[in-house]
Order: structure tokens, then C-alpha cells, then sequence
């Protein structure tokens, strides 16, 4: 053990020490920041122009009054006349016609107000009559075609409500929002941004801290491996003591990442008012994840290294391994959507992606079952010791080797090697 | 049990290991005396490094024994060894005091016992003003003395370096000779690989030569010498003008080097009748008859085997 320790230490600290890791320990939240506020920064304010065309006569006074009141986007607004709008010219097409094809190309949002707008639902509009609707490019689907189509549904049913001379009273009853959604803490507090981001930004840390990281084990194994230090090393330890020391010092340095970093993003938190966002349980299980996780893919990663003896050459044999490990941020992005669905249940329960995906679910509301925390560790902990067993008689072999790269047979044939 | 009552420093008994289907050690036996200084010789494929390997726990012999220090080879013994690889590595980015310090930590030793041997080996190897730099400030002879001390920090009792003076000039060569043969007289047992014959002749006591894998010689440097019930004859000579060393009565082989050459004689050879035959071709500078060298006897072992 004190053997596996000196090569811990020697590892965590000659990666500690270098600039690269100050700089990355200081600028990746910087960067982080940068990526998040810039865009909004540049993006300034929006203008949208609107066009409306009313055959009903009365609406168009109170949606273009209603629009130009709204200051981001800043709506410019075009009336139509309506009497010859449906008129075809000479290639057939009418002014409407134009319009619409316009709005999708997004020169703007065309308002069509006709008659049936203040009579009928959209679908019950019969083929000879001149139907209503919003139009705007597929980009509007999500932001201003909304706003749009809030506005003018308010303003017809204002409308409805003065034609009819309904009482005062029942008609404000009929036009306030009678719910507002909102997201609350597992406190039932309101919930900020931050709550709402909370399970992206612990996956994030633990894909730079397990993926990120172990991929440095990648370029060091082979470094040292090319400084033929390894054969020195071996004369006073083994080749086991030798891997888990190299893999725990590096580990040690993602750990030393992610505590400064979440640290900083927790007590910046609380300096804001949220505190209580992580409870002690969460952080538990983040570095349990997380250890059994490293572990897992930086066996793999120091294997590769220690079979190559260039980057070039574990590029090619990483290939298979990087798209297994974008999976899991897939996973997780599905996972929020629907934090104890089918995909995500099941999915935890795939070694590789596991950490990923329930640190995902532990972060959301609401919380995955405890069976299956105390399920998904054990099947972990079981793939970890594996990988690492596996790691442990390719790096043995790898080591010493020089010249041809190993193809995945002869790989095969090193781990079932007997000692 | 050898013959002074101490267990042999290393014991290998019909060692075997294979790499897939080649054999690259055919079920060597040996034994190197305890405090002794040993040779393994042998050409470049011979088997000499895997020996080596395995005699430190870095390869599992397939077939056989092998003990060191009276114990069978494992885990445990790596600190009372120390190894100087054939490739020689180290920590680039490290500094030098740092790194001996390393060296000597994962031999288990702690810093009380390392401090004044670290600063006594830095200054006899002249590196004393360098401790606080990188490794890789240093010149190439530097970093092979600084090699050689990480070797030894931790004053192993069996030092085993495979081809120790492969890439040393003549000035360092000579102050890692004194520093091995310094080790040797406070006890340790050396055990040291050569392709150099000439090194062995003046290093070792006792030497086995692999060939294939396989103990071709074994004993001391006489015995072997003796072993060959040959005599040779070495010249130093300027040849005459259209004269050539061929054909001369009772020689068997010729290795000539240019200015000197082995003549190595059939038994009951006539030594004044060749030297009567070379003055008639040249120059002689200098005769002598002594059994033949082992580069000689490599030579024939090695040529056998191919031939």
C-alpha cells in the first residue's frame, strides 16, 4: 500500500503543479460564465415586424394598440386594407397568398383576422370562407407565434365579451389567467434558475471530472511509457500498484477540480439566497458516483495508453470507447425531460452510463427510488472491479512493449493471459 | 548452500519462458555466489534481459525456480534489489533531489535514511549543484550517472544491471567501473548482462554465456578461459608491404583488429616456428601466448550455434 501511495502522490503532484491545471482550475468557470452570458449580452434587444390584415374591421385598432406596447421584441406594425386582399392577379396568386409565403420566409408574422375569427373555432371554418389564423416562420414556434396568438385570442374574446354585453364582473372573471405554473424546491420554495439548472451543471462536472480527467492517464501512460521509466519503476513495484497509483493520483486531481469548483458554485449560491440547494446525502452520492465512475473509464483509458506508443495510435483504438462515453450525455439530457421514465430507469442500470444518468435523476425532482441507488452502485462497483482487473493485464503486458500497436485480438490474448 | 555457508544471491533452476511460440529461455540453471561480481554474457537475442526480467519479478519464468537472496523471487524482495534496466528512464519534469527521494520511498526507505546518501552520491557524481533542477536540464552522461544513483539509493543488496556500459564514454564508463566495484567491496552482489566481453573479462569473477537461450558456459573467468584447452596468440604487428596474416602454421582463426590481432592456435601449436613465419610478414611488435579470450570463445559458441 505505501508503495501504491508514493506513486499516488508523485502523480497528483506532478499534475497539480503545472501551470495547465491552474489555469484550468481558475478559467474553466470563468469560461463557463462566458458561454452562458455573452450571447445573452450580444443578443441585445429583438425587433419583429407583424402585418395585419382584418376583414372583420374592429380588431386591428386594439391588437396593433396591444402590440406596440410590448417592448422586447420591439413589434413594427403594417396594416393591410382587406377589400381586394383575396384578389388573385395575374399569376393567379392573391395579396394573402403573397403574405403568408412571406411570413415563411420570415420577413414577418402576418395577423389574418375574417369574420369567423369572432364566431368560430379555427377547424370549424368551412372551405368557401376566408379563414383567420397567425402565420410565421418554424422559428417563431416556440416565442413570438405564442405571444401572438395570446394576444389576439384575449383580444377577440374582449371583443366577444363587449358584443354580447356581458356583466362587468363575469367578464374580467373570464379573462384573468385562472393558474400560473411554477417551479418549486423539494421545500415547495419558488425555484430560481438555479434549482432549474442544478442537475445540468452536476452532470456537466461529472463528465469534465470523469471523462475530461481520465483522459489525461491517455497522453501520461504513453509519455512515460516513451521515457521508458516504466522498467525502472518495476524493480520496486508491481505493475498492479503501479496502475492504481497512477489512476488514484489522477483521480485526486479531479477531485481536487470538482471540489474547488462546485465549492465555488455552492458558496456563490448561498451568497445569493439559495442555500439548502445540495444536501449532504447528494454530495455522498455524487462521490460515490463519481469514484466508482472514474475508476471504471480511466482503467480503460491507462489500457489503451499503455498499449500505444503514440497518441496517433490511441486515437484509433479509442475510437469505439469516445462514442460510448458522448452516450451518457444524450442520456442525460432525456433523462431531465422525464427523470424516472422507462429510458432513464433503465439506463442506469448500464454501467457506463450510470453515474451520469443518476446523478441526473438525484439532482431532479423527483428523487429515484433508494432501491435502486443501492442497486446501480452495487452493479458499479462489480463492472468497476472488472474494468479495472481487465485494465490491470493489458497494462502489464502494455508496458513493456514497444513497436507494433496490439490489434483487439492480441489484446484479448493478454488479458487471458495467465500471471 | 554454496560452499562459504551463505545462500547464493540468485538461484535459477531449469528457468523456461516462453513469448507465445517462440522460447526465448530454453531451462537455464545457474548460481551466482553471494558478494560476488557476476556476468551474464551473451549476444544481442540471447535471452539475457528476460533472464534479467525475471530475476526481478517482472516476468513469471513458464517452468523452473528462480530465488534470489535465499527466498523465492516475489513482490517482497523488489527492495533489496536494485535494477538499472537496459532502457534507462526517467521522470523528465521531476527534479533530481525529488526524484532520489522517489526512487527511494517506493524502496521503502524514508528520508532520515535517504538525506545523506542522496547528498553523498550527488556529490561524488559530480551533480551536487544540480539537485534543485529538472531531469531534463541534464546532459546525456548526466543522466546516466543520475540514473545509476536512483539505481542504488536505497543500497540494495543485489545490484542487477543489464548492459550497464552500453552508451558511455570512456570518462563515465570509468566512474561507474569504481562505483560498482566500491558497492562490490562493502558486500553487494552484483550481477551485471554484457554483450562487451571485454568488460567481463575485467569485471567479473564469476560468468555464465547464453546463446539461445540456452547455458552455452558457466564458471569463472579462468576456468572458462582454460575450459577451451586452447592457447592463442595476441600480436601487435605492421604488416610488410603485399603480406597478409593467412595461412599461418598451427593457426586455426584470426581476429584482426588492424594494429592487433588474436591468432588462435591448434593445440601443441609451435610458438617460435610462428613467430619465425609472422617476422617474415611483418613488423612484430609485440608476441604473447595466453589462453584465448572470451570473445574469442563467444565468438565460437555464438558461431557454432549459427553455423
Amino acid at each position: 500500500m505505501s508503495r501504491t501511495w508514493h506513486i499516488l502522490k508523485r502523480e497528483y503532484l506532478e499534475n497539480v503543479r503545472t501551470k495547465a491545471f491552474i489555469i484550468g482550475l481558475v478559467l474553466t468557470p470563468v469560461w463557463m460564465g462566458v458561454i452562458f452570458l455573452v450571447p445573452r449580452m450580444i443578443e441585445g434587444k429583438k425587433y419583429e415586424t407583424a402585418v395585419i390584415v382584418d376583414a372583420t374591421g374592429v380588431l386591428a385598432g386594439p391588437v396593433s394598440e396591444k402590440l406596440s406596447a410590448i417592448p422586447d421584441p420591439e413589434w413594427t406594425i403594417l396594416t393591410e386594407p382587406a377589400e381586394r386582399a383575396w384578389e388573385q392577379d395575374a399569376n393567379g396568386l392573391s395579396r394573402v397568398e403573397r403574405l403568408k409565403r412571406e411570413a415563411g420566409e420570415g420577413k414577418h408574422y402576418l395577423i389574418l383576422l375574417t369574420p369567423p375569427v369572432l364566431e368560430k373555432r379555427p377547424a370549424e371554418v368551412s372551405q368557401g370562407e376566408r379563414s383567420h389564423g397567425v402565420f410565421g416562420p418554424t422559428s417563431g414556434v416556440t416565442g413570438p407565434g405564442r405571444v401572438l396568438e395570446a394576444l389576439v385570442n384575449g383580444i377577440v374574446t374582449q371583443r366577444i365579451i363587449e358584443e354580447r354585453e356581458l356583466p362587468k364582473e363575469m367578464a374580467s372573471l373570464l379573462q384573468r389567467p385562472a393558474t400560473r405554473f411554477e417551479a418549486v424546491t423539494e421545500k415547495g420554495e419558488k425555484a430560481g434558475a438555479v434549482q432549474v439548472l442544478l442537475p445540468i451543471i452536476v452532470v456537466m462536472l461529472l463528465y469534465m471530472g470523469i471523462v475530461g480527467i481520465s483522459q489525461m492517464l491517455i497522453s501520461n501512460t504513453i509519455e512515460e511509457k516513451a521515457n521508458r521509466v516504466y522498467e525502472v519503476l518495476l524493480s520496486s513495484v508491481s505493475p498492479y500498484q503501479l496502475m492504481s497509483g497512477k489512476i488514484l493520483g489522477i483521480c485526486g486531481v479531479g477531485l481536487t477540480l470538482l471540489t474547488f469548483w462546485s465549492g465555488g458554485g455552492l458558496l456563490a449560491a448561498t451568497l445569493q439566497g439559495s442555500d439548502g440547494l445540495v444536501g449532504g446525502q447528494q454530495i455522498g452520492m455524487f462521490v460515490v458516483y463519481y469514484l466508482l465512475g472514474f475508476l471504471m473509464i480511466a482503467s480503460l483509458f491507462v489500457a489503451v495508453g499503455s498499449a500505444c506508443n503514440t497518441i496517433k495510435e490511441a486515437q484509433n483504438l479509442m475510437a469505439p470507447l469516445s462514442m460510448l462515453l458522448a452516450v451518457p450525455l444524450i442520456l442525460s439530457m432525456v433523462t431531465l425531460q422525464n427523470p424516472n421514465g422507462q429510458l432513464a430507469t433503465v439506463s442506469s442500470f448500464i454501467p457506463p452510463f450510470t453515474p451520469f444518468v443518476m446523478m441526473t435523476r438525484i439532482a431532479s425532482v423527483p428523487s429515484p427510488p433508494a432501491w435502486q441507488i443501492a442497486a446501480t452502485i452495487g452493479l458499479l462497483a462489480i463492472s468497476t472491479w472488472l474494468a479495472v482487473r481487465l485494465a490491470a493485464r493489458v497494462f502489464r503486458v502494455g508496458i513493456l512493449l514497444y513497436g507494433q500497436p496490439p490489434s483487439v485480438k492480441e489484446l484479448w490474448r493478454w488479458v487471458r493471459a495467465k500471471d | 548452500m554454496s560452499s562459504n555457508g551463505q545462500h547464493p544471491a540468485v538461484r535459477f533452476r531449469d528457468v523456461v519462458k516462453h513469448f507465445g511460440d517462440f522460447t526465448a529461455v530454453k531451462g537455464i540453471s545457474f548460481e551466482v555466489p553471494a558478494g560476488s561480481i557476476f556476468g551474464i554474457l551473451g549476444s544481442n537475442g540471447a535471452g539475457k534481459t528476460t533472464s534479467i526480467r525475471m530475476l526481478m519479478n517482472i516476468f513469471k519464468p513458464d517452468g523452473g525456480t528462480v530465488e534470489v537472496l535465499g527466498s523465492h523471487v516475489s513482490e517482497r524482495m523488489k527492495p533489496r534489489l536494485g535494477y538499472l534496466p537496459e532502457e534507462r528512464g526517467l521522470y523528465k519534469k521531476m527534479r533530481i533531489e525529488e526524484m532520489l527521494r522517489f526512487f527511494g520511498h517506493i524502496k521503502g526507505r524514508d528520508d532520515a535514511f535517504l538525506q545523506p546518501r542522496i547528498d553523498r552520491w550527488l556529490d561524488s557524481v559530480g551533480l551536487a549543484g544540480w539537485r534543485k533542477r529538472r531531469v531534463e536540464e541534464l546532459s546525456k552522461g548526466m543522466s546516466q550517472k543520475l540514473q545509476f544513483v536512483t539505481t542504488v539509493i536505497h543500497e540494495p543488496e543485489l545490484l542487477v544491471l543489464d548492459e550497464p556500459f552500453a552508451g558511455l564514454d570512456p570518462v563515465n564508463r570509468d566512474v561507474l567501473r569504481d562505483a560498482v566495484l566500491a558497492m562490490n567491496e562493502q558486500g553487494t552482489t552484483i550481477v551485471f548482462s554484457t554483450h562487451v566481453m571485454e568488460q567481463a573479462e575485467q569485471l567479473c569473477q564469476e560468468l555464465i554465456m547464453i546463446h539461445h537461450g540456452e547455458v552455452q558456459l558457466s564458471g569463472s573467468v579462468d576456468d572458462v578461459r582454460r575450459a577451451e584447452g586452447r592457447d592463442a596468440a595476441h600480436i601487435r604487428y605492421r604488416l610488410h608491404a603485399g603480406k597478409d596474416l593467412q595461412g599461418l602454421p598451427g593457426v586455426i582463426a584470426v581476429t584482426d583488429h588492424g594494429n592487433e590481432a588474436e591468432l588462435t592456435l591448434e593445440p601443441g601449436t609451435d610458438a617460435n616456428a610462428l613467430l619465425a613465419a609472422l617476422l617474415e610478414r611483418a613488423e612484430v611488435r609485440r608476441f604473447e601466448l595466453r589462453a584465448p579470450s572470451l570473445h574469442e570463445i563467444f565468438k565460437r559458441v555464438a558461431g557454432a550455434e549459427a553455423s
